[in-house]
């Protein structure tokens, strides 16, 4: 993929690495001139040392036809703009690319979501959910939200008290638009149909419309909250 | 009889938020206060309230971040007629306008944006820009033409520009 990264700090630099490692083409774009040198001397001239929340240098960086604009800066409302830019910039030219931002101050992930950003990285929500995941024996985790598709991805562990535990998948009151292409069991990955019963422990792999999370949290954990 | 522009005590009273109490936010409150309209401006910093509205500013002061919704809420910015975006930086002003039209559901809405190209794609979204660097280079530029500006001696043209600000 052509992926632009907006941000060279700890987040866009470690990124950049990660995904020229993993074989993708990638362009940094970085405002700090001795960041940006520095960056390019050790993974070479994939840095361009100008500001991305300006229009031009998203251009330069190849908006029109890159796949995915990561804005990984420290602060929400550049990285916000910066998608937007993107987003704005790539229909111009009738091309479409996906959005992602990072966000800083999980009071903004809402609010980013809301205002097209295809999908939001909140190191502090993540870091919450992994704390969940630790401390509570059958948690409901957010995997990954899909703006545009307006669904996320979930994982739910099932408890023994669990409603849904012993029945069908077929016998619970799941709302329409969602999917559940996963179970993982033990080591075991099943792919479940209706018929497939649930059990204690089984992690469930949801893929649901972002507001019937309460109902198939209910359906699957007991509990709306 | 020929219309005439109302005078602006006329206009009806506006619930009105402002962002940024700099020269230009405060100087927009405090125009505002005076004709009667309810005005809550929202700053980090609480100097520059004392430093830019007047003494008999009657609106509210709120310290805080522009872009976070408790404290707009606490501006005022439920049921509000309008919201003006006016602190340093552009970004700011970009995400916090947006976040009145639609978390909030304002609907004049105004946000300054110094970068004439990042204006020109937020316009696209639907969004009211102004841009003070494009607004003063068309300003420098009238004064340059100006022709019977520059027959005048300086201190002439001082008390001018002095009278029409």
């Amino acid at each position: 993929m052509y992926i632009i990264v907006a941000g060279g700090g700890k987040v866009g630099y470690h990124l950049t690495k990660a995904l020229l490692a993993g074989g993708h083409e990638v362009v940094l774009v970085e405002m700090n001139a001795q960041r940006a040198q520095r960056i390019a001397d050790e993974l070479g001239s994939v840095v361009i040392p100008q500001r991305a929340d300006e229009g031009r240098w998203l251009i330069e960086a190849g908006v029109e036809r890159a796949d995915v604009v990561i804005a990984a800066t420290g602060y929400d409302e550049p990285n916000l703009i910066i998608c937007q830019l993107a987003e704005l910039l790539a229909r111009r030219k009738n091309h479409t690319l996906r959005t992602i931002a990072r966000v800083n101050h999980p009071k903004n992930e809402p609010v980013l979501k809301r205002l097209g950003v295809d999908a939001t990285v909140s190191t502090t929500s993540v870091i919450l959910g992994l704390i969940e995941e630790e401390l509570s024996a059958h948690p409901a985790v957010h995997l990954m939200t899909l703006r545009r598709a307006g669904i996320e991805l979930m994982e739910f562990v099932i408890g023994a008290e669990s409603p849904a535990a012993g029945k069908p998948l077929s016998a619970l009151a799941i709302p329409a638009g969602v999917a559940f292409p996963l179970v993982v069991r033990g080591a075991e990955t099943i792919r479940p149909d209706d018929s497939t019963t649930l059990r204690a422990e089984d992690a469930i792999i949801a893929l649901l419309p972002i507001d019937q999370e309460p109902r198939v949290r209910e359906a699957l954990m007991g509990t709306a909250g | 009889m020929a219309a005439r522009p109302r005078p602006a005590e006329h206009r009806a009273k506006m619930k009105v938020v402002i962002i940024g109490s700099g020269r230009v936010g405060a100087s927009l409150a405090n125009r505002l206060s005076k004709e009667g309209h309810d005005v809550g401006i929202v700053d980090v910093s609480a100097d520059s309230f004392e430093r830019y509205l007047d003494a008999d500013y009657t609106g509210r002061t709120v310290l805080g971040d522009g872009i976070d919704e408790d404290v707009l809420r606490e501006a005022g910015i439920e049921g509000a007629d309008a919201f003006v975006a006016a602190v340093h930086g552009d970004n700011h002003n970009l995400m916090a306008a947006q976040m009145a039209k639609v978390v909030f559901g304002v609907k004049r809405v105004v946000a300054r944006c110094n970068d004439p190209v990042r204006m020109e794609l937020f316009e696209e979204l639907g969004l009211a820009t102004i841009c003070p660097s494009l607004l003063g280079a068309r300003a420098l530029y009238g004064a340059l033409m100006d022709e019977t500006l520059h027959q005048r001696d300086i201190a002439g043209a001082i008390e001018r520009l002095l009278v029409e600000r």
